[in-house]
């Protein structure tokens, strides 16, 4: 028997979930975080648990929350745990009484007791329980108490009595509900009264799915809607809530004491009041991320790197060298591990720490509810190129990835801003890219390296700006809306921010022994072997004469040599193999670093261009499939390659002119 | 009633000052679904926390609970100051 997790945004879904399952799923505090269906094991049992994204009705707006009203209209929610939240019991039992008309087994959780006790609320549970008709437990999932208990219940009993519910939504509306389920029946269906209820609500998915099988229907919606404006000046929607809140309003005041007036946390409060400030907000925020920044290259990450190469280039290699030869391994075996597979992916893993630091951090910006007053404080700017605030949440996941920060536009309710947002948020500066600067920063710009890297963020952030304007020109006109609930600020638990640091970052270790470990290997081979047999010298080597040919056209950006292009060639697989690709090609001596030996290929303002190159050109292969499955276009996939390809171009060629103009 | 008369904008509530809402005005219907979603409709008290700048986002409470709108829209949500 399958149970399905539903709950506002905010209300500590996944905590939940991540507690009463054995598994972990990943932790965020704004609207729709879980954006892909999860399913965990409940602990002790054999029974799942789906967990859903966050909705605040059944009637979806974004794609995302649609993929809850599925759950139901596709039978895979057979049972339902429906999570509330006890600080805001008004505007959460509004699902609940949604969710019970469905008629399926229900359990409420109500969430975050300990909140609504410091807002001196007190809630009788026997007696709601009794009124709602449903079991309910208490928890306080972030810290997993009460989680026990519910495991015990969901444990030790499997069947759950439907409950029977239902509201009395006036003559008018019943009359028309009775009206719709005789048609209905007599097509042959079982109408259900939950999707009639929804359908009269003018619910846009249940409207489709039923008007194409029956067409009668929307007459009768209609018929009903004219008779209640006539009578009582209402709309057939505003009838549907004032019931059901009337209800929801008799069930609080006969269950909950309320003995002072609520309030926002005055922690919340005082920290709101410096961060969406109304001069400082944007500050504060580049601030933020500045410091980031300077923890993650300068503070902690370099030298946390730089420790990691030092045993990787030292002991790892020595004694994977001895081993070779007491194995008596031959030349050709020997050659693809030593300078192919150690120099090429132990050149990307010596990035392993700076990139955990920065989805660290990134985590702790989610966890604490930032990112929601981010999205406030950015939707003037956004909602200028088209686009609105929370649009802003997937680009700064596209600092530490672009393939999840494709997926998380999920949340953005109109259809264009979210092909803008799908489109725009390669850009960001991804973590892999982050490789790439590390190394050039390290050879070229060593006095100033959060500064350079900064710029580059700072770069990516304003192409995709301007891009954005550019095509919200072509891609306008429909209604824009913005609404963001800002959730209490809450001291993440540093279990749970390690953990989803280690979800976000596992992706990139991952690349580290597929991707870049065939793209190496790839790379060596093409390296090692020349039309004249193998063990050519580099430079007459098949991947020197491919490159050779492209290299040309990059002479105008400051570096035609082709190992760099050969590089951005294989970037195209996943943009740390332009390191690994590198390490490869440019055959480091021992005693030598990478990062010693490029300055004798490129000048500092080349260096510079190649960089803002590899920013900004064609996103990852990975990137790119997630750009195709999310926006179920291929030519939408194919025009992302080829318009970053461009503005790469023209951008890194306008910043090398700039660059020798000036210095 | 007099409601019509003395009917204030909630884009002319100063901050920390509370406006009872009668009436939504022509407000997208599906921006004025999710307020009523959200626990926002009439007859609730919401108090403005603050206006960002260059005619941004309007900070709002209601109940203890905070939201962000845009400016636009509340250009159309009216009611009682209280």
């Amino acid at each position: 028997m399958d149970i399905a997790l539903f709950g506002n945004p905010n209300t500590g879904k996944t905590s939940l979930f991540n507690h009463i399952t054995g598994s972990y799923e990943y932790v965020g505090n704004w609207s729709g975080v879980t954006v892909e269906k999860k399913v965990g094991r409940i602990k002790q049992t054999n029974r799942s648990l789906i967990d859903l994204p966050g909705v605040y009705s059944l009637n979806p707006l974004s794609k995302d929350e649609r993929v809850a009203s599925l759950a139901l209209l596709e039978n895979e929610a057979e049972q339902i745990l429906n999570i509330v939240n006890a600080d805001q019991l008004e505007r959460s039992l509004y699902l609940t009484t949604e969710l019970m008309e469905t008629g399926r087994p229900l359990v409420v959780v109500l969430n975050m007791v300990d909140l609504a006790k410091r807002h001196r609320v007190t809630i009788n549970l026997e007696r709601l329980s009794n009124r709602l008709g449903v079991k309910v437990f208490t928890t306080v999932a972030r810290k997993g108490d009460g989680c026990q208990d519910l495991i015990d219940f969901l444990k030790n009993e499997p069947t759950n009595h439907p409950s029977s519910f239902s509201l009395n939504y006036g003559e008018v509306i019943e009359s028309a509900i009775r009206e719709m389920e005789s048609v209905m029946a007599q097509k042959g269906d079982t109408p259900r009264r939950w999707m009639l209820v929804q359908y009269l609500n003018d619910n846009g998915m249940i409207c489709d799915l039923l008007d194409e099988k029956f067409p009668e229907l929307r007459g009768i919606r209609q018929k009903a809607d004219e008779v209640l404006r006539e009578t009582t000046g209402k709309r057939i929607d505003d009838v549907i809530y004032e019931t059901k809140m009337a209800y929801i309003r008799d069930v609080i005041a006969d269950t909950c004491v309320l003995t002072k007036e609520k309030e926002v946390f005055k922690f919340t409060a005082f920290i709101d009041r410096i961060v969406t400030h109304r001069i400082l907000g944007i500050p504060i925020f580049l601030l933020l991320l500045f410091l980031v920044f300077q923890l993650t290259f300068d503070w902690l990450g370099t030298p946390m790197s730089d420790l990691l190469d030092q045993w990787l280039s030292g002991p790892v290699t020595d004694g994977i060298q001895k081993a070779l030869d007491a194995m008596g391994a031959v030349p050709l075996i020997k050659a693809v591990i030593l300078n192919g597979i150690i120099a090429g992916v132990g050149g990307v893993l010596v990035f392993v720490p700076q990139i955990f630091i920065l989805f660290f951090f990134i985590s702790l910006l989610e966890d604490s509810g930032y990112m929601a007053r981010v999205a406030v404080v950015m939707d003037r700017l956004m909602e200028f190129i088209g686009l609105n605030g929370k649009a802003f949440i997937p680009l700064v996941i596209g600092f530490g990835c672009n393939v999840p920060a494709v997926m998380a536009a999920r949340t953005i309710e109109q259809p264009k801003e979210r092909l803008l947002t799908i489109l725009i948020t390669p850009f960001m500066s991804c973590s892999a890219r982050l490789s790439v600067y590390a190394l050039f920063v390290a050879a070229f710009f060593e006095r100033h390296q959060a500064l350079i890297v900064l710029s580059l963020y700072v770069l990516g952030i304003v192409v995709a700006i301007l891009i954005a304007k550019l095509f919200s020109f072509f891609l306008k006109n429909e209604k824009s809306y913005f609404i963001m609930d800002l959730p209490p600020y809450n001291v993440p638990q540093l279990k749970s921010l390690l953990r989803s640091t280690w979800d976000k970052g596992k992706g990139f270790v991952r690349k580290a022994g597929t991707f870049i470990f065939g793209g190496t290997v790839f790379i060596w081979v093409l390296s090692y072997f020349g039309p004249s047999g193998m063990d050519v010298p580099i430079d007459k080597s098949f991947m020197a004469i491919v490159s050779s040919v492209f290299a040309p056209l990059f002479a105008p950006l400051g570096f035609a040599s082709w190992q760099a292009v050969s590089a951005l060639i294989t970037g195209f697989l996943a943009k740390e193999v332009v390191v690994s690709t590198m390490n490869v090609l440019y055959f480091v001596p021992k005693g030598v670093t990478l990062s010693g030996l490029l300055p004798h290929y490129f000048s500092p303002l080349a260096a510079y261009s190649f960089l803002v190159f590899v920013l900004l050109y064609t996103p990852c292969l990975s990137t790119v499939a997630a750009i195709k499955k999310e926006t179920g276009s291929s030519k939408i996939a194919l025009f992302s390659i080829a318009y970053s390809f461009i503005a790469a171009y023209i951008i890194a060629y306008v910043v090398y002119i700039l660059g020798r103009w000036i210095f | 009633m007099s409601g019509e008369v003395c009917a204030v904008k909630l884009s002319e509530v100063k901050i920390n000052e509370k406006l009872r809402i009668e009436d939504f005005g022509d407000m997208d219907s599906q921006m004025r679904r999710r307020l009523k979603e959200m626990g926002v409709f009439e007859g609730k008290s919401v108090k403005v926390v603050r206006y960002c700048p260059l005619g941004g986002p309007c900070l709002l409470e209601c109940e203890g609970q905070l939201f962000g709108i845009r400016k636009k829209d509340t250009l159309c949500i009216k009611g009682e100051l209280v």
